[in-house]
């Protein structure tokens, strides 16, 4: 009997090892199978029109720049989006990446796969939820570069920007066009805006958002003081309850970087960057004006804790302090509705409010930030993604979003004064973003972000000075820090 | 023709063909590492060194823009004020991690009561994954309920504001805080190596030296050290690859935990990971990685020759 000798053992072994790596190498270099077209008749047209030439940040800028009014909402559609893709008893796998205010929304999305398999008993939805915006955004990438994109997905609208000026999004316009129960003027314009280029829309928000005030209302009524609605009057309800011995009726939310800070100054009439992306605006008369404004309050009036501005307090301490009731009035986001009505310290002694309107008492200015839902350029089934995003938009599911304390982005649902009747707390936040308000879009550049948290430090370090002097001398630093962010954003 | 001269050339052949199987077999067995080293490093770093040169968000092509990326590098403040912090991070913690190791690893090599008890509580910090460390310390320097404030008031002296700071770069105070953070989680791992290179000392110079008439500071300073120099040498060197590289105390501390914050301490790495990760700006967050990369490898090399230039410790490296 022979038998199998050490060496010829080792060269066995090594040859299948070998051969092994070799296979692994090969296989790992493969390409991915090219993307099946979609069943639905629409989905070539759509493809076709989707326009080859990179995109330019100032072409996508043009579209988002200008302050927008709210756009006057429409009838709210009641009929729901037809079933017309995939020809019968060929399945769909519909493959979707699902976002905005992860947590409270998961139930929202489990309710609309299966209202949407219900209507669309052919399609088949997975939804391929992310523990948090910094993984949906990696995973949406990550599909993008692979080449195997999800059908429908859903990002922050700076991120839904990027995307356009990628050109990794299809345009939605063709596909709602055939779409009778959508329009588009339902939605918040300046969300629009931002991810419209050259004519065409490439996201409509599921979700749209302004900051707010929240106040406690068990401590307005003891001491007989209504919630103001001009900045006149935040001054003088604070001033009345200070003197009720509350030591600072008023808070600034800890996290006021970048959309916050910027929101903020938007509220004042006025921009961190000016609009077309080019200059900083910390030093013009009207920045300064709305930093005085919150310098007095602080400074002089001293109606809001000098110890939210040094970032010494975090934003979970200064909530927590509102929640105690050492702070009346805070800076917040309706994001917070859900933990709210979850906090049993809370209950029946909060309330929302939008923001302060101008001095004049004419206008509010809100920065409208979101989440869009998207149909990434490469997607197998573009037709029942549109049906998808348009249940979801449509106002039989939106009238679901106040229940699970979300704001709906569809301001037909918003208007509807029953629904919103019986969500009380959701209501302020809609009517932030409603006429007479000014919307902006967050302004689509790259550097924004980064200009945003540079001037609120500046405003930080300003709003901490003794004297306004010296305030002004650290917006003149601030201004040439944004200044060089910007300029050092554009080389990029 | 004798026969050791026919037999030569076959001999020669078979020890050829010999050697060449060994060589094959030797590289069958490592394709397995050379595969995961080729698929999981070589070509993610040479794909890296590729983006650098071009324009590119992670969707898409990478667009080709040549050495505009570096240009823009080279004269970015944000890239130069990053330079500032990691370079002042590695040279005070670097020194003071070798000294305090060296201090601990002298006192440790003695017979102490309970010495292993001791040798392993000073190095347990080492194993506490970056994420808890900063996580504790940040409670402990929490500006309302942290400890050292806390201890301060206790003392009379006014609460700080330790994390919180609206300053940017070395005078933001987090920039201490890591400091601190870095010497507790790192001079363990230091002093384990540095403990045992004190170990291999050999016993019979220090009898030798004694016997010379030299004191226990000269023993230490004449026999000890120039014996652990070459651990020290690669103690310094790995600390400062391992300092210039710190991400996560900076990162998680800095405020970069959140998306919308920007992060107020930033070392070379955060700033190429914000510009990649958080702006989309790819290319550029390479490019800034192929700079860290020529200053550690200058640095690393030239540490190399002027520390073993003369002392005959070539070997070891």
């Amino acid at each position: 009997m022979s038998t199998i000798s050490r060496r010829i053992l080792l060269r066995g072994t090594a040859l299948l090892a070998a051969v092994g790596a070799s296979g692994g190498l090969i296989a790992a270099c493969g390409s991915q199978p090219a993307a099946q077209p979609s069943q639905g008749g629409a989905a070539a047209p759509v493809a076709t029109t989707v326009p080859k030439a990179p995109a330019t940040q100032a072409s996508v800028a043009t579209s988002a720049s200008a302050p927008t009014t709210a756009a006057q909402p429409t009838a709210a559609p009641t009929a729901a989006p037809k079933a017309n893709a995939a020809p019968a008893g060929e399945k769909v796998a519909l493959s979707i990446v699902p976002g905005f205010n992860p947590g409270n929304a998961k139930v929202y999305w489990q309710n609309m796969q299966k209202e949407f398999q219900q209507r669309f008993p052919n399609v088949a939805v997975t939804m391929n939820f992310q523990p948090d915006w910094n993984a949906e955004t990696t995973v949406i990438k990550a599909s993008i570069a692979s080449g195997d994109v999800p059908d429908v997905v859903m990002t922050q609208d700076n991120f839904s920007y990027q995307l356009v000026v990628d050109n990794a999004l299809m345009p939605l316009d063709d596909l709602w066009k055939v779409d009778q129960t959508f329009d588009v003027k339902n939605f918040a314009k300046g969300l629009v805006d931002q991810v419209t280029k050259e004519g065409k829309v490439y996201g409509v928000p599921i979700y749209s958002v302004t900051m707010w005030w929240v106040y406690r209302t068990d401590l307005f009524q003891k001491n007989n003081v209504t919630a103001p609605k001009t900045r006149e009057d935040l001054l003088k309800a604070a001033q009345a309850l200070k003197e009720t011995g509350i030591k600072f009726p008023l808070a600034l939310s800890g996290d006021m970087s970048e959309w916050a800070g910027i929101g903020y100054f938007w509220n004042f009439g006025t921009s961190v960057v000016s609009v077309d992306g080019q200059k900083s605006q910390l030093m013009t008369k009207e920045f300064q004006q709305a930093v005085k404004w919150t310098w007095d309050m602080i400074n002089t009036a001293k109606l809001i804790d000098p110890g939210v501005v040094t970032g010494g307090i975090t934003a979970q301490a200064i909530k927590a302090s509102f929640v105690k009731g050492d702070y009346t009035m805070l800076t917040d986001g309706p994001w917070d509705i859900a933990s709210n009505r979850a906090n049993k310290d809370m209950q029946g002694k909060w309330a929302g409010m939008p923001r302060a309107l101008s001095p004049e008492g004419a206008q509010r200015h809100e920065v409208v930030g979101g989440t869009h839902e998207d149909i990434p350029k490469g997607a197998k089934h573009p037709t029942e993604a549109w049906n998808f995003i348009s249940l979801s938009l449509s106002a039989d599911m939106q009238k679901t979003i106040p229940s699970i304390g979300d704001v709906p982005s569809n301001f037909s649902v918003t208007l509807d004064k029953d629904l919103m009747g019986k969500y009380p707390d959701v209501l302020p936040a809609v009517e932030a973003m409603m006429p007479p308000t000014i919307t902006h879009a967050r302004l689509p550049y790259t550097w924004v972000p980064d200009a945003g948290n540079a001037a609120w430090t500046a405003v930080q370090k300003a709003l901490q000075k003794p004297s306004w002097d010296a305030a002004v001398k650290e917006l003149d630093a601030g201004d040439k820090n944004v200044q060089t962010v910007i300029d050092q954003g554009k080389k990029r | 023709m004798s026969v050791s001269a026919v037999a030569r050339p076959i001999l020669e052949h078979r020890r050829r063909k010999y050697r060449l199987r060994e060589v094959l077999t030797g590289y069958g067995f490592l394709s397995f590492s050379l595969f995961g080293m080729l698929v999981y490093s070589l070509i993610p770093v040479l794909f890296g060194l590729y983006v650098s040169f071009t324009k590119y968000s992670g969707i898409g092509a990478p667009k080709w823009s040549g050495l505009h990326n570096y240009l823009v590098v080279l004269t970015d403040p944000f890239f130069w004020s990053s330079i500032v912090v990691t370079a002042a991070y590695t040279l005070i913690t670097v020194p003071a991690v070798i000294a305090l190791s060296l201090v601990v690893a002298v006192l440790l090599n003695r017979a102490l009561p309970f010495r292993n008890v001791v040798r392993t509580s000073f190095y347990i910090p080492s194993v506490v994954p970056w994420v808890a460390a900063v996580l504790l310390f940040q409670n402990m320097f929490d500006y309302k309920f942290g400890l050292i404030n806390q201890a301060l008031a206790w003392l009379g002296i006014q609460p700080f504001n330790w994390l919180g700071g609206l300053d940017t770069g070395i005078q933001n105070p987090i920039f201490i805080v890591v400091i601190v953070i870095s010497l507790w989680k790192g001079f363990g791992f230091t002093m384990l190596i540095l403990l045992a290179a004190l170990q291999d000392v050999p016993p019979q110079l220090h009898d030798a030296a004694k016997v010379d008439g030299a004191n226990r500071v000269q023993r230490f300073f004449s026999v000890t050290l120039p014996s652990i120099s070459p651990m020290i040498l690669f103690v310094f060197i790995i600390s400062v690859i391992g300092q210039i590289q710190s991400f996560t105390p900076f990162y998680l501390l800095g405020g970069g935990g959140t998306i919308t914050q920007g992060i107020k301490v930033e070392t070379i790495v955060t700033y190429a990971y914000m510009s990649a990760f958080q702006s989309f700006q790819y290319g550029y967050g390479a490019a800034i990685l192929w700079v860290l990369f020529v200053i550690m490898f200058v640095f690393t090399y030239g540490q190399l020759r002027m520390s073993t230039s003369g002392t005959g410790h070539e070997r070891e490296f």
